[in-house]
């Protein structure tokens, strides 16, 4: 018999992602830093047109 | 086309007074994130054609070509017009050296998708989850690339 080890497959849900670029919208709008604000936006609209592929 | 987007935006950029270009780029990102939210209805430009699969294997450089196509999203369907404002950021409000990691974090957000796809399962289940949570996750991105943005304006 074997046992599968089930995957941590929250860390996958595109909530999760969504969570994390906001969170990085916020840190480089503390720190502040212009190259992370803008990588985050553009990260952020590449990950929102997902439903088109 | 971010490159071609940033050379072209120095032109408004040194032209157009800074003002100008943010009540511009203010009242698009206010529609669009409306829009993102389903408070407002309007179509954006797309190609909509899906990149035939047969693509790839049409010549020695297909995969490439099959790769920029989709990457990009210059052959695809865009559901969404978050692309869009950041495009029109580009052009009006992000610095020339900026646009480069805008560009590079719009493929990495791009990759993300089949990546966590293939990572949660092989029958395409992660774009039932998506499509059973993009009605609050979208509002989520737009308020993040509007504030985003918002701030790089700000402190350019």
């Amino acid at each position: 018999m074997t046992s599968v080890r089930p995957r941590a497959r929250w860390a996958l849900h595109p909530a999760i992602t969504a969570v994390l670029l906001l969170g990085l919208a916020g840190l480089g709008a503390w720190l502040p830093q212009l190259f992370l604000l803008a990588a985050v936006a553009g990260a952020a609209a590449g990950f929102a047109n997902s439903g088109s592929t | 086309m971010g490159f071609v987007a940033a050379v072209l935006g120095a032109i408004p950029q040194a032209l157009v007074p800074g003002p100008v270009r943010w009540a511009v780029f203010g009242v698009a990102a206010l529609a669009v994130l409306l829009r993102e939210c389903g408070m407002l209805r309007f179509r954006v430009p797309e190609n909509a054609r899906l990149v035939p699969e047969d693509v790839q294997h049409l010549r020695e450089w297909g995969a490439l070509q099959f790769g920029f196509e989709m990457g990009t999203g210059m052959r695809t369907y865009s559901p969404s017009a978050l692309p869009h404002l950041v495009l029109v950021a580009v052009v009006l409000v992000v610095p020339f050296p900026a646009a480069f990691a805008t560009a590079t974090g719009f493929a990495a957000g791009r990759l993300a998708m089949p990546v966590l796809s293939n990572a949660w399962s092989a029958d395409g289940g992660w774009t039932e989850v998506w499509s059973r949570t993009q009605r609050w996750v979208r509002p989520l991105l737009a308020l993040t690339v509007v504030g985003a943005l918002g701030a790089v304006m700000l402190n350019a």
